[in-house]
């Protein structure tokens, strides 16, 4: 495969995958907090 | 909610997995291009949603905020969120355009100018990102945010046709192929459009989580504070 | 509304007159840029003759900053908003007023680094009109567009940061068109320079009218 061209499809993949998968985690966590404080 | 943030969720890696096999494995090389083509499954999805989706939104969400009978936080939020994917997707659409700029025109920057309203627009965003960070009273901060936000779009086809009449009356011919994107046909056509629908329902579902962890933070710090208050009050009581 | 600009452009340019921050630190600073736009680019009378629009237009965006900086400092005080809203001004008037003082110190700011940029980098100018249009039309635009932007930037703590950034994008347009207009009034066969008087025009009026419109809600918080 182009050199260019696998450059540019890793780089962005893996910053979306890597973006996608903070934002995940991010509302994972703030849900889970938000569950918490309702029920308390 | 949560529903459709797992359906889109799905639906968006499937969708830009099979970009990518398409793209990267199924279609033929082409003529003028030869592989470098495949590029053209990646980069103008990009530029799409960064340049027209991202920022529409957020200039939508802006005056909706601003319009008194539209005025509800949420459109605050929106804003916010499609701006920093809109971000995430303007550096990558540079970077990807960038890399492919090198082996077609032989350098990794030329002051074209989509290059440069691009370049300029990505710079707009992040003051905006950086005004958002500015402490300040939630209202307060919607109301700036939202008159930055038209500032700036209004600044953009200014900037436009600035950039374009620098360009041409600076350098003459241009470096840029108007062919660059040669005819397609067939697969590769059907492979461009699945990119656009593929990175459209990626930045949807970016720009909804990115909603809901706002929107759980506020209702989050909101829960704190009646708490923090209840217990004062009832330390109030006690004394 | 015009009744409340003059009142207030009377004030800003009263307490510049008093406390000359703009004669002392403002025009210091932006004879300062040309001397190191040569400094940087080496004693070539050629060089500097040829970078000289580019370089007339930097230091005028960079100077426009700072004065811009220092008119929002002004309004910034808790004293001073609370006297404009007791006094009942007009918003847009305020804005208006604003854009007045520090347009008149814009004007002499221009006047001062032309010459400098004559003189220093050997410029030749032949057609004055276009220049001169040009910078009036371009100081109209940075002002409106510096308050504008310098209100946004909220309180002073973070506004010495955040303005440059937030409006030296935005008046990008402003530095290609003026420089553009810049060198085709240095050298005639180089194309007409009404194009880019039509952006700065085009500018100016756009983001004046976003001022008299928006400023209120601006200034509310």
């Amino acid at each position: 495969m182009n050199a260019y061209v696998a450059a540019g499809y890793v780089i962005s993949l893996g910053t979306l995958g890597a973006y996608g998968f903070s934002l995940a985690i991010r509302l994972h966590r703030a849900s889970k907090r938000g569950r918490r404080e309702v029920s308390s | 909610m949560r529903r459709t943030l797992t359906i889109l969720g799905v639906a968006s890696v499937a969708l830009v997995a099979l970009d990518v096999i398409l793209g990267l494995w199924v279609t033929p090389p082409d003529a003028d291009q030869g592989e470098l083509v495949r590029l053209v499954y990646l980069h103008p999805a990009l530029a799409w949603v960064a340049l027209y989706l991202a920022f529409g939104m957020a200039a939508l969400c802006a005056v909706l905020y601003l319009w008194p009978r539209t005025r509800s936080m949420r459109f605050d939020r929106l804003s916010a969120s499609a701006v920093e994917v809109g971000v995430v997707f303007i550096g990558l659409t540079l970077i990807t355009g960038s890399i492919w700029g090198r082996p077609t025109w032989g350098v990794w920057w030329t002051w074209d100018a989509r290059l440069t309203s691009t370049a300029l627009l990505g710079v707009l965003f992040l003051g905006y990102l950086a005004l958002r960070r500015v402490p300040a009273d939630p209202e307060v901060r919607a109301r700036r945010c939202a008159i930055a936000a038209i500032f700036a779009a209004v600044d953009v086809p200014i900037v436009h046709f600035s950039v374009v009449w620098w360009q041409t009356l600076h350098q003459g011919a241009t470096v840029l192929n108007p062919n660059l994107t040669p005819t397609i046909h067939g697969l590769m056509a059907w492979t461009l459009l699945l990119s656009f629908i593929a990175f459209t329902t990626l930045f949807a579902w970016m720009v909804l989580m990115r909603f809901q962890i706002e929107e759980l933070r506020e209702s989050g710090e909101d829960v704190e504070l009646t708490r923090a208050l209840e217990a004062r009050r009832a330390e109030g009581v006690a004394s | 509304m015009w009744r409340d600009a003059v009142l207030i452009a009377g004030r800003d340019l009263r307490i510049e007159a008093r406390s000359r921050v703009a004669l002392w630190q403002v025009l210091p600073f932006a004879v300062l840029t040309l001397l190191l736009f040569a400094f940087a680019l080496g004693p070539r009378p050629g060089l500097l003759a040829q970078s000289a629009p580019g370089l007339f237009w930097l230091a005028v965006l960079f100077s426009s900053v700072l004065a811009a900086q220092r008119s929002m400092a002004i309004e910034g005080s808790g004293a001073t908003r609370d006297s404009v809203r007791l006094l009942g001004l007009d918003p847009a008037g305020v804005f208006l007023g604003k854009v007045l003082a520090l347009l008149a110190e814009m004007v002499a700011l221009e006047a001062v680094l032309l010459g400098g940029v004559v003189l220093l980098f050997h410029v030749t100018v032949t057609s004055w009109g276009v220049l001169i249009g040009a910078c009036l039309l371009a100081a109209v635009g940075l002002c409106t567009a510096n308050v504008l932007y310098g209100s946004l930037a909220g309180e002073a703590r973070m506004r010495a940061t955040l303005l440059p950034v937030l409006v030296l994008p935005v008046v990008a347009p402003v530095l290609i068109a003026g420089s553009k207009a810049f060198s085709a009034s240095v050298a005639p066969g180089s194309g007409s320079g009404a194009r880019w008087l039509g952006i700065l025009v085009v500018f100016a009026v756009v983001y004046s009218a976003m001022g008299v419109a928006l400023y209120g809600p601006l200034e509310e918080s």
